[in-house]
Order: C-alpha cells, then sequence, then structure tokens
C-alpha cells in the first residue's frame, strides 16, 4: 500500500468523470435528434486489494455506457408507424377523390346530368326548334367531356399510386441494404460481447422506423446476433445479406413479392398497404361504378332513343355512339376468343366477366365484382357462349384453370362519343312526320326517374348519390382514423421519448455533478502530490 | 413521468398545428358560408342538400316549362277571342241575310264580306308561333288547311308540356276541335217552305248537308262542306247567288262553329288558371326546398365568428405559454 496507489485511485475518479462528461455532452449534442437513446454511464468499482484489517478500494471504473432503451415501446412505435403510414395514405387519397365528387361550391357531375336533362326539357316545348336542339348536343358533348374528365383524374390517380409504389420499393430496397451494411458494423463493433454499438443501433432503429412507415415489418435478433427483418413471412434482411422486394403492375392489380414468394396480402400494414386499399377502391369500386352508371345510362338512352323520330323521319338511331369494343383479356395457353359481339343491346348489364374453364371441359361465367355464377355449360371449340346479352366464341383446346377476361365496362366512357350528326337527329317523336311530337323525348326525360337494372334497381341520380356517399363515408372514416392513429402514435412516441429522451436540466445538472467529482479528483491528486512531497523533504 | 425537452417540443408543435387547423376549417365555413364543404364534413347532410338542390333544379325547370306553355296557350287564346268575335259578325251578317225584306244587291254585300271573313279565319286558322303552326297538334310544320275548302292537315294531338313530377298539361287546342264537324250531330230539319234538310257527319271531318223537296226523297242539292271555313265560303257563295235555302241550311253551322269556339275558349282558360296555380305552388315548394337547404348547409356566421374568436384565444394562450416554457432552462441559472 503505497502513496502512489492515490495517485492511481485520483487517476481512475479523473478519468471516469471526464468520460461522464463526455457522454453527458453527447447527450446535449444530440438533444433535438429524434432518434437517439439518452445513454448514461454504469459506474462500477475496481477490484479492492486485500491489506491488514480488510479491503481497500482502487478507485472507480466504468462498467458499461449504456442507453436508456425499451423494446416494447421501440417495437410497438414501429408498428404504429405502419399503421399509421397506412391511414395517412388512405386519408390523402381519398381525400382528393372525395374532391372530385364534391358539388358544395362548384358545378359536377350531378349538375352536367341535370343540365343535359333540362335541355331536353327545353326542347320538349318546341321540339322543331334547331337552337334547341343544338343546346342538347352542346350539354350532351358537356356531359360526355364531364364523364371523361372524372374517369380520367381517377385513372391518372391510380397511376400515380402504380408509380409511388414503385419509388417505395426502390426505397425498401435501399433501407434493407443499408440495415444489412449496419448489421456487418455492428457485430464487428460488438464482437468482443462486451461493448454495445449503441449509436448504430440507434441508427438501425431509424431505418427500421422508417422501413416500418413503407410496410409492415417484423424483426428479431437471434442468439448468434444476426439480426433478421421480414415482411410477410420472408426474410428481406439476415445478418449482413438483403433480398430484394420486387413490384409488378399486372393487368390483375398490383403484386408483391420476395424472392417469388406473393406477399401482396400479407402487406397490412404501411404506405403500401394503404396504396393498395385506395388502388383496389380507385379500380373496382369508383371507376367500376362510374363506368357502369354511363354505359348503363347512355346505352338505355339509345334504346330509347331508336324507337323515335327525329326530324327527318328517320327512326332507329343510336343518340349516343354505342358500345362495340368490348375489352378482353385471355389467359390461356391454347384457347383464344375467336368472336366477341353484342346480340342484345337491352340485356347488357355493363359488367366484367370470368369465363372459367373447369374440370371436364366445363365453363363457368362469372362476375368478377360479385363473384356470382352468370351461366355455365360445356365447352365445345368454336362455340358460341351467350350471357348478358354478349356473345363470345372461344377455338382451341382449353385447360382447367384457364380464364378469359370479358369486359363490357372497360371502354364505355373512353370510347364514348354522340352519335348524330346534327340537331335534326334528335329522335323528339313518337311518330313519323311529326314535328311538334314530343311524346319520345318525354320517353327519355322519363330515364333520370327511371330504375335500371343494370344500376343495382336505382335511377341514375341514386345511383351517383350512392357513389358519392360512399366516397363521402369512406373519406369521413379515413379522416378519423388517421387523427386517432396520429394520437396513438403521439402517445407512443412520447412514452417512448420519456425513456429515451434527453432533459437539457437534468443533463445540466449532471454536468455540474461530474465537473463537482471531476475537481475533487483533481484535490485527492493534489492531496497525494502533496504527501509525497511532505516525505520527498524528509529526505 | 419524466418530461424532456423533445416531449416539450413535440406537444407544442402539435398543439399549435391542431389549432392552425381548426382555425382553417372555421375559416373555410366563414369564406364559403357553408357548413358542409365536402360530403366527408356530414355525408347524411350531403346527400340530402343534393337531393334538394336537384328538386330546386326540377322546380326551375317546370317554372321554365309553365312559362313557354303559358305563352303558347295565350297565343291560342287570342285567336280564339278573334275567332269568336268573327263567328258573331258571321252570325249577324246571316240573320241580316235570311232577313226577307233584304234583296240580292245587300245579300250581295254580305257575301263579299263573308268571303273576306273566311279568307281572315283561313289566316288565323294558319297561324304560327314560334315557326309552329300552332292548330295542326304535331304537324306543326304543315298549316292546317292550305285553302279554303281543303281537308284538315293536323292531327289531335296534343303537346305535353310537364309541369310538376307528374302532372302534365296539353298546351295547344288542334284544328279538328274548332274547324271540323266530327261532333256534329246527324239531324234533319223542315224549313218552312216545308223542305227538308239532313246533315251527316262525315269520318274526314267534313259535313254533308242534303237538302230533300217536300216529299223527302228528291233530292234538290248535297253541299259538302269540309270545314266551317268552307262552311262560311259556301254561305257567301249561297248570298252571292240570292239562294236563301241553301244559306238558311248552312247557317245550322254557325252556331255549332261558335260553341266548339266557346268550349275550347273555356279549356284554354282553366289551363291558363291551372298553369297561374300551378306555378305559385311550385314558387312555395322552391321557398321551402331553399330554406331546407339553408338550414342543411348554410353556416351561421355569428357561430362561426365566435368559433374562430375562441380558437384565436386559445391559440394566443399557447404561444404564451410556449414562449415562457423555451425561455427557461437550469442552464440560465447556472452562473
Amino acid at each position: 500500500m503505497s502513496i502512489l496507489s492515490i495517485f492511481d485511485i485520483g487517476k481512475t475518479a479523473l478519468l471516469t468523470n471526464q468520460t461522464a462528461i463526455s457522454v453527458t455532452s453527447h447527450n446535449i449534442a444530440n438533444v433535438n435528434n429524434p432518434d437517439y437513446s439518452r445513454q448514461e454511464v454504469i459506474l462500477g468499482v475496481k477490484t479492492p486489494v486485500k491489506i491488514k484489517g480488510g479491503y481497500l478500494g482502487r478507485g472507480t471504473s466504468i462498467d458499461a455506457i449504456r442507453r436508456s432503451y425499451d423494446k416494447f415501446l421501440t417495437d410497438m412505435l414501429f408498428n404504429q408507424e405502419s399503421v399509421l403510414g397506412r391511414s395517412s395514405v388512405l386519408k390523402d387519397i381519398i381525400s382528393e377523390v372525395e374532391e372530385f365528387f364534391n358539388e358544395s361550391n362548384r358545378e359536377g357531375l350531378n349538375s352536367v346530368i341535370n343540365n343535359f336533362f333540362n335541355s331536353l326539357e327545353d326542347l320538349s316545348v318546341n321540339p322543331s326548334d334547331i337552337s334547341k336542339r343544338i343546346v342538347v348536343i352542346n350539354k350532351t358533348l358537356e356531359l360526355i367531356s364531364q364523364f371523361k374528365e372524372m374517369e380520367n383524374r381517377l385513372v391518372e390517380m391510380g397511376n400515380s399510386i402504380t408509380n409511388e409504389m414503385s419509388i417505395i420499393t426502390d426505397k425498401i430496397n435501399s433501407i434493407s441494404r443499408d440495415i444489412a451494411e449496419l448489421n456487418k458494423k455492428i457485430n464487428q463493433l460488438e464482437a468482443d460481447g462486451v461493448s454495445r454499438a449503441n449509436d448504430l443501433r440507434d441508427k438501425r432503429d431509424a431505418l427500421l422506423k422508417e422501413l416500418s412507415k413503407y410496410i409492415n415489418i417484423s424483426y428479431y435478433e437471434s442468439k448468434d446476433k444476426t439480426f433478421y427483418v421480414s415482411v410477410g413471412m420472408r426474410n428481406i434482411v439476415s445478418g449482413g445479406n438483403f433480398s430484394e422486394v420486387k413490384f409488378l403492375n399486372t393487368s390483375q392489380g398490383s403484386v408483391f413479392k420476395v424472392e417469388n414468394g406473393d406477399i401482396t396480402d400479407k402487406i397490412t400494414g404501411g404506405r403500401i398497404s394503404g396504396l393498395l386499399t385506395a388502388q383496389n377502391l380507385i379500380n373496382n369500386e369508383f371507376l367500376y361504378k362510374l363506368r357502369k352508371l354511363f354505359g348503363s345510362f347512355t346505352n338505355q338512352f339509345n334504346l330509347i332513343h331508336q324507337n323515335g323520330y327525329d326530324l327527318n323521319d328517320n327512326t332507329g338511331v343510336d343518340f349516343f355512339k354505342p358500345l362495340t369494343n368490348i375489352h378482353f383479356e385471355e389467359f390461356s395457353k391454347n384457347g383464344v376468343i375467336t368472336s366477341l359481339n353484342i346480340s342484345d343491346y337491352s340485356a347488357l348489364k355493363f359488367d366484367e366477366y370470368y369465363i372459367n374453364i373447369k374440370t371436364g371441359n366445363v365453363y363457368e361465367v362469372v362476375n368478377r365484382y360479385t363473384n356470382q355464377i352468370v351461366t355455365s355449360g360445356n365447352y365445345v371449340s368454336g362455340g358460341t357462349i351467350s350471357f348478358d346479352g354478349i356473345d363470345v366464341v372461344i377455338s382451341g383446346s382449353v385447360t382447367d384453370g384457364d380464364s378469359f377476361l370479358i369486359s363490357p365496362l372497360k371502354s364505355s366512357i373512353k370510347d364514348a362519343a354522340l352519335n348524330i350528326k346534327a340537331p335534326e337527329e334528335i329522335a323528339a317523336a313518337s311518330t313519323a312526320n311529326s314535328p311538334w311530337d314530343n311524346t319520345n323525348l318525354f320517353n327519355l326525360i322519363n330515364l333520370k326517374e327511371t330504375s335500371l337494372g343494370a344500376l343495382e334497381n336505382k335511377n341514375i341520380y341514386e345511383f351517383f348519390h350512392v357513389l358519392t356517399s360512399r366516397v363521402g363515408v369512406l373519406a369521413a372514416s379515413a379522416n378519423d382514423s388517421l387523427k386517432f392513429d396520429e394520437t396513438l402514435y403521439n402517445e407512443i412516441s412520447n412514452r417512448k421519448s420519456v425513456v429515451q429522451g434527453v432533459n437539457l436540466d437534468e443533463e445540466a445538472v449532471n454536468l455540474i455533478r461530474y465537473q463537482r467529482a471531476f475537481e475533487a479528483a483533481a484535490k485527492v491528486i493534489q492531496v497525494a502530490n502533496e504527501l509525497y512531497d511532505t516525505l520527498v523533504k524528509l529526505v | 413521468m419524466r418530461v424532456n425537452n423533445q416531449i416539450l417540443f413535440n406537444q407544442i408543435i402539435a398543439s399549435l398545428a391542431k389549432k392552425n387547423s381548426e382555425i382553417y376549417l372555421a375559416h373555410e365555413k366563414l369564406t364559403s358560408l357553408k357548413k358542409i364543404n365536402r360530403p366527408s364534413d356530414d355525408v347524411a347532410s350531403y346527400t340530402k342538400a343534393t337531393n334538394y338542390k336537384i328538386k330546386v333544379n326540377s322546380i326551375e325547370q317546370f317554372k321554365r316549362n309553365i312559362d313557354i306553355a303559358d305563352g303558347m296557350l295565350k297565343f291560342a287564346e287570342r285567336q280564339l277571342n278573334d275567332l269568336s268575335d268573327t263567328w258573331d259578325r258571321v252570325s249577324e251578317l246571316t240573320v241580316l241575310g235570311l232577313n226577307a225584306t233584304e234583296d240580292s244587291t245587300s245579300r250581295l254585300a254580305i257575301a263579299s264580306e263573308l268571303k273576306n271573313i273566311a279568307n281572315f279565319m283561313l289566316g288565323i286558322a294558319n297561324s304560327k308561333y314560334e315557326g309552329n303552326y300552332i292548330f295542326s297538334g304535331y304537324k306543326s310544320d304543315q298549316p292546317p288547311f292550305s285553302s279554303i275548302d281543303s281537308n284538315y292537315k293536323g292531327d289531335s294531338n296534343q303537346i305535353i308540356v310537364s309541369i310538376d313530377n307528374t302532372s302534365y298539361l296539353g298546351a295547344n287546342v288542334t284544328g279538328d276541335k274548332l274547324f271540323l264537324f266530327n261532333n256534329f250531330p246527324s239531324t234533319s230539319l223542315v224549313t218552312e217552305e216545308g223542305k227538308h234538310i239532313y246533315y251527316n257527319s262525315q269520318s274526314d271531318g267534313s259535313l254533308n248537308i242534303e237538302i230533300r223537296d217536300r216529299d223527302d226523297t228528291t233530292v234538290i242539292k248535297t253541299i259538302n262542306i269540309k270545314n266551317v271555313i268552307d262552311g262560311i265560303d259556301k254561305l257567301s257563295n249561297a248570298f252571292k247567288n240570292n239562294n236563301t235555302l241553301e244559306a238558311k241550311a248552312i247557317f245550322e253551322i254557325v252556331n255549332f262553329a261558335k260553341n266548339q269556339i266557346i268550349v275550347s275558349q273555356t279549356e284554354v282558360g282553366a289551363k291558363l288558371a291551372r298553369l297561374e296555380r300551378q306555378y305559385e305552388k311550385l314558387e312555395e315548394t322552391d321557398l321551402i326546398y331553399k330554406k331546407l337547404l339553408s338550414n342543411i348547409q348554410d353556416a351561421d356566421i355569428a357561430e362561426v365568428a365566435s368559433e374562430i374568436a375562441n380558437i384565436q384565444a386559445s391559440l394566443e394562450a399557447l404561444r404564451l405559454s410556449a414562449s415562457k416554457i423555451f425561455s427557461q432552462s437550469l442552464l440560465d441559472f447556472l452562473r
């Protein structure tokens, strides 16, 4: 036991407190970094030495520099990040769609339909008036262009959703690459089994948080310190390796794959999930109903118009360009659609159908939206399959699982146009050679009050209102869930911050505390020095 | 709870954002003067408001229809008044002409005036309203009578105008009801001289008058009158030829024709009254729907203004407390 050991004790105290001041400074420096976890020095006692009468302490040591971290809260936060990512995307997109349908402060589809019927009413009191006929033509063109604009906006929105999906997929892949890199570094730094790479782990957490925003993930660290991140039960990061998420834009919808495994259905959170839901709503509900509305309405209008006589005594003429172009897709190796015709316009329902081939050469025509079987029968190559006013001929050998998509719906708005060439061709009369006969006009006007089978037994106004209400309800609930999810997110984020965040007052106190201890340790060394001096002077 | 700087900052930022969005929405209400600015604000009320708007729109359409029907019927009414007056004059002239004291010269003058009247009446029958022959029914591109002694070229169809969701009204009078003999009763009469006169209306709307001698078998003359105007013309000819027997035989149609006009006048008058009532009714309904619409969608300005004042007050309080919190730190006191 020598005086020199006092120097040693003083030295440990000096160095330890100096480190503590460094850690405190590090905390202060990162006060505004939301991903940073507060660090603290865990002090230990150096192994004492045995002297006569007991054990004598040898000073202090640093056992660890530990970050304040709560795994449970972190998991919850990542989870909520996914929930929030989903609901914020849904809110953004549906609010925008809602604006398309919103007619509170401006004119929209509703008013264009109104104007169209008003022009017919105005014509009905003087059906031979050419100027009123021209107004009808103009209002019809407005009607068509408004529907086209609406469709276009929705289609554009669908395209931008697809774009965002592809951009997000790239981001996900670049994040998983970064995480894999970080895993390697963390493993190197923690190779001694004692040290913790606090700042790199914070960085990895920040990446996981960003990843959660895009897609719902799960992650775990195995006993051998390999860190895994997975999406839809498939690993995208395994230690230092990563697998890419692939995004495919097919005619049947968006598909996400990891190593050829389809994970689309397992994406339940994150922005991608919100985009998938929004895309589904736009394609399979909003666009579907809009096209159905316009197709059914114009088709019905034509059927009535055909019954009437125009000013030139012609009859049997369509007012709108009738549907001729039926969209189809073939999912078959040998089977091809050789003919596709409309046999009965009055039976047209403006839906989409799958002709599915089942075992035993049996075909089944299924409504794509309701999944109801429309008709079925035995498949004969070159035979005609008829349903809802459509005749399809498929030739070639088909096999079980083959499928054909028939859509009289898809181009109903895209191909829309006026069929008549001149205002005289509006068939206002029910009898030939009667310029002031307005009875067919009344039949046309009455269409606005007529419930149509193709429109779920609603009239066109009701059908459109149901669609608008649906958009409104979706927007309202998207708003509400975003508010709720945000509140919850902030709550969890605050709770996490309670554990991990830096408090400047606290750090200021620590700074003073360690400064005082440092001063005291310096005093110890001074005293030891004086003791030493005293002894030296004795000599 | 271990409050730290980030929680403080986040909370204040979140509160500021919340208050700002509240003030934005309140301001939107104030500028649009509407409390429903998009479907999601209140889906049920939005749908209701849209329905009311459609109702208001259709009421406006019905009012426009009524205006036009009113114009057409008033035009027809004027023509009918002229016709009625003219028939009065025909009646006067014929009575005068049949008077035994009149001589052939004065009858010639009567004949000439009747001839003018027939032409005048043809003009009325072929009158046009906004380019359409109004007494032709649906065949509005053809005059009802191409000449005085022609058959009726129009039809008996009514120009239907909708004046309500469920009611329609014919806004025209067809020529067959004014100028043809379809409703002329088949009768016969015996004149003072003992001559028999038989009246038979034909399927084409014309009238056959058969004058028989005293024996009720010898046919003296058969006159075919295509329409009532033709009747006046034939009357004029009878007076020109000083043939009072013929004139007397034809005279029977004058009262019939006048009655036909009166029936149509009454009908048109009733329709015009109905239009007027309907218009008033529509205006009342219009007012009701506009009021309902306003109740649903219009913002109460006073309420919105006080809402804004409230939010502003709490926003100021928030800013004040934030500035106090941020200006203090332990570091300030460690000198």
